[in-house]
């Protein structure tokens, strides 16, 4: 249908647009506003893979902070001890990341009791590392490690928050990508099968435990790269910050606003959020320095009450309901006699 | 005493349930029969509240309770002893007993309600101490059939009473199912086993997939060809 | 060394008991209305905030504070569950009440260092560092306080649990909650009260501990972690098990704090959670 396409064509121009100003962006806006689009980056590259796990699985997913703190903690062990470059020490922290985090989904499944138990066991875990790196010394302890300051491309550190933009926009592309390829995939037919009936699932055939497996790494390697992103730009890591519960917790409630299994949604809700964080800190001033916290938890709760789809969902289903105003639908579907 | 008019009802976007119309009278047995699957069961949670129809009418005693709350119907004595008897496994057949007659309306009368219960089904007063998960299948029976009755029901509905069961124990249930109506209950009795239920009825219902497709009195539809089909959904 | 691990045991005993009352909401509000409420722990920190306030500003005595904090959290928490929780709950998107009450967990603790700072705070109160003496074994007063009340009010619940018709309601829901709708019972009252009740029983934990513990935001979700790991141990929405895990878990802490490093004092609680994961995943005694 011709108008189908015009939807999809008018769709894939919004998208190179806005990639297109993304890559301008540099150049037209201030040094202040980069810093701020490199967090909104991140955290959609951290929410985007989380709602691999979370979203697509359903997979109630509070370990994914581990997975950010171990490829943060390992990347940072890596170059400050061994003088590994922290690029290669990615590599090894999305490796530890990913062991972790089958370890757990794999501890969990044995539990069998679905998403509320996974969610508990997540959190215990969650502690569990947290508390444990806050007592290594060499790991930094409470006090956490320190990354030098200064320009060494090869040790991916730079002067400028440039470079890092980019470099975050292309972890963030690629992780959307990556969501997308599975969703398209046999994979995430897999992935929301489990999510929609666990049961029904393994009675079909698939085998549940292999593609929680796989879901847990592929959700826990994008946010290892970001962990080691974050200790590269902001130059500190401390199990408080890197590790701790609340940094999920924040992920969570960012990508149900945004709209958990949906591509968009993370993007979406980082991309509001976060700026509206960032203007409510600086009206409020340090004074209020919990306030744009407080306000998050309202306007997450308000939407989830209101648009249990997330604002995506509930854009998509308010353009659904625009393209099929003409045609009647029927409450119920009959059963042939 | 309870009209039903052009039900029409489903679970999410299925439909199970098409223009079903019944009457029950005052004092009444009335039989609801059919195959497997044929929408007994759901017909049974509409008219107690638990599945809201899409479109019909259901009145009772000339007040309109369509979509009304078990709650609500509860408190109206619409009673459902459902398929499965739905028994509170950890506590005991005392609490299980005492817990049927909760509502507002048979509260004051609980002890009394209690006594009469236990007159009815002797053998819940001796195990009235044990755990009702580990009682037998005749006896959880009865204990979800006297858990109703302590609701004081103006209108008990009874979803497969005789599953499972022995044929002693089907007579005893059919045997204080007439008890009962002496007294003054109304009965909707849902059952496969046809004869004895048609047998019991005042009149009866033939229902195959979702519709109402016969009535007549007991021995009317159990002389009937039509029925034997319908049940075994031929 | 024997006085010492006797002396541990006792401590252990008595925190854990306090741990097990803290689960035991926990569970009657999983059971009850299906939420695995993230937030429980941060209910705790409020309490112990409002203790603080009174205290400061008032001159109140924490054990007195409980008349305020019990009501205030009972309020709050019946007109939250009212407006947030039921709407899904009736809905039955059991997930989204989980993520709203991380939502909690989130506004409760940032409120919390909105208004306080993240900094430690402590209430020296009366009795703070009063103790007394059983043979060789030092008891601290505030905790052996808090340990009493907390069984008092364990055996209250037990008796409203099954001796009266809103508890038989309660575990009518817990076990079958469609054959509760049948018995006419208003599964949505008993729920917000269940809800309201298993919050507002944190209401009279928090000042109890007030006298003796450090205060601080992030007392929240660590509370919450240590009850999700007893409910693990236990087994999920098992009640007497809350109590039991409890003092296993207390006295895991106490031996842990004793004799471990500094931050490595958690490593006992954790070692068994993880050991109960893999080898009894159902939990010590299993759902009931």
């Amino acid at each position: 249908m011709i108008k189908m396409q015009s939807v999809s064509r008018a769709r894939f121009i919004a998208l190179c647009m806005g990639f297109l100003v993304l890559i301008c962006l540099p150049a037209l806006v201030s040094p202040y506003w980069l810093r701020i689009f490199n967090f909104i980056l991140m955290w959609t590259l951290w929410c985007t893979s989380l709602n691999i796990s979370m979203g697509m699985t359903g997979m109630f997913n509070m370990g994914h902070v581990i997975n950010i703190g171990l490829g943060a903690y390992t990347s940072t062990y890596l170059f400050l001890n061994f003088g590994i470059s922290p690029w290669v020490g990615m590599v090894a922290g999305c490796i530890v990341s990913a062991l972790i985090a089958m370890f757990i989904t794999y501890v969990a499944f044995r539990y069998k009791i679905a998403h509320l138990a996974y969610g508990l066991i997540t959190m215990g875990f969650a502690f569990i590392v947290m508390y444990i790196i806050s007592a290594i010394p060499a790991l930094g302890a409470i006090n956490g490690l320190n990354i030098p300051r200064k320009n060494d491309p090869f040790m991916f550190l730079f002067g400028d928050s440039v470079p890092y933009y980019y470099i975050i926009l292309i972890f963030a592309a690629g992780t959307i990508a990556l969501y997308r390829v599975i969703d398209k995939q046999k994979l995430g037919i897999y992935f929301k099968a489990i999510r929609e009936n666990e049961k029904a699932a393994e009675a079909s055939g698939i085998n549940i435990l292999k593609y929680k497996l796989v879901s847990s790494v592929l959700s826990a390697i994008p946010a290892a790269i970001g962990g080691t992103f974050y200790a590269q730009y902001i130059g500190f890591i401390d199990p408080h910050s890197t590790m701790g519960i609340m940094l999920v917790v924040q992920m969570i409630l960012f990508t149900a606003v945004g709209g958990f299994g949906l591509l968009w949604g993370p993007t979406v809700a980082c991309f509001i959020l976060i700026p509206l964080g960032e203007k409510l800190n600086s009206i409020l001033g340090v004074e209020y320095s919990g306030a744009p916290q407080i306000i998050y938890g309202i306007i997450v709760i308000a939407v989830i009450l209101l648009m249990p789809d997330g604002i995506v969902g509930w854009l998509s289903h308010q353009w659904s309901l625009y393209r099929n105003r003409s045609v009647g639908s029927d409450s119920l579907r009959e059963i042939p006699s | 005493m309870l009209r039903v008019e052009g039900i029409n009802a489903g679970y999410f976007q299925t439909r199970i349930l098409r223009e079903v119309s019944i009457e029950i009278g005052e004092r009444e047995i009335v039989a609801l029969v059919g195959a497997n699957g044929a929408g007994k069961s759901t017909l049974v949670k509409v008219l107690s509240g638990l599945i809201k129809p899409t479109s019909g009418k259901i009145m009772l005693n000339g007040e309109e309770v369509t979509g009304a709350s078990p709650k609500k119907m509860v408190n109206r004595g619409v009673i459902l002893v459902p398929e499965g008897r739905w028994l509170f496994p950890l506590m005991t057949t005392l609490e299980n007993l005492f817990i049927g007659g909760i509502n507002p309306r048979s509260r004051p009368s609980r002890e009394a309600t209690l006594r009469m219960v236990f007159e009815i089904f002797p053998v819940l007063w001796e195990r009235r101490n044990q755990e009702a998960g580990t009682l037998s299948g005749g006896q959880q029976q009865m204990l979800a059939i006297g858990r109703g009755l302590m609701a004081k029901p103006i209108l008990l509905a009874l979803d497969e009473p005789s599953l499972g069961l022995g044929p002693l124990l089907v007579a005893e249930i059919f045997r204080v199912m007439k008890q009962l109506r002496e007294q003054g209950v109304t009965i909707l009795l849902v059952e496969q086993n046809i004869r004895q239920s048609l047998a019991i009825s005042d009149h009866g219902y033939v229902i195959e997939n979702g519709a109402v497709v016969l009535h007549g009195t007991g021995s009317e539809l159990l002389e009937d060809e039509r029925t034997k089909r319908a049940y075994l959904g031929m | 060394m024997l006085i010492l691990i006797g002396q541990c045991l006792i401590q252990g005993l008595m925190m854990g008991s306090i741990f097990g009352f803290v689960t035991i909401g926990m569970v009657l509000i999983y059971r009850v209305t299906k939420l695995l409420n993230f937030s429980h722990g941060a209910w705790l920190m409020v309490a112990m905030y409002i203790s603080y306030i009174l205290f400061v500003k008032f001159r109140i005595e924490p054990y007195l504070s409980v008349l305020i904090a019990f009501p205030a959290l009972f309020l709050l928490a019946a007109l939250v569950y009212y407006v947030v929780m039921r709407p899904l709950g009736m809905k039955g998107h059991i997930i989204m009440m989980c993520q709203v009450s991380l939502g909690l967990l989130w506004i409760l603790e940032n409120s919390a260092l909105l208004v306080f700072k993240a900094d430690y705070r402590s209430v020296q109160s009366v009795l703070s560092n009063s103790k007394f003496y059983i043979g060789p074994l030092i008891i601290k007063t505030p905790l052996f306080i808090a340990f009493l009340t907390v069984g008092i009010i364990a055996i209250v619940l037990g008796w409203v649990l099954y001796k009266t018709d809103f508890g038989l309601s309660v575990r009518a829901i817990s076990q079958h909650e469609e054959a509760a709708k049948l018995m006419g019972i208003n599964i949505g009252r008993v729920q917000l009260l269940v809800f309201a009740i298993g919050i507002a029983i944190m209401g009279i934990a928090g000042p109890l501990l007030v006298p003796w513990i450090v205060i601080t935001p992030h007392a929240g979700a660590e509370f919450t972690f240590l009850g999700f790991v007893i409910l693990i141990l236990a087994g999920l929405g098992n009640l007497n098990g809350a109590l039991i895990g409890g003092l296993i878990i207390g006295i895991a802490e106490s031996f842990g704090g004793t004799f471990m490093p500094g931050a490595l004092a958690s490593v006992p609680a954790y070692v068994i959670f993880i050991l109960v994961l893999c080898f009894r995943p159902q939990g010590l005694f299993g759902a009931r």
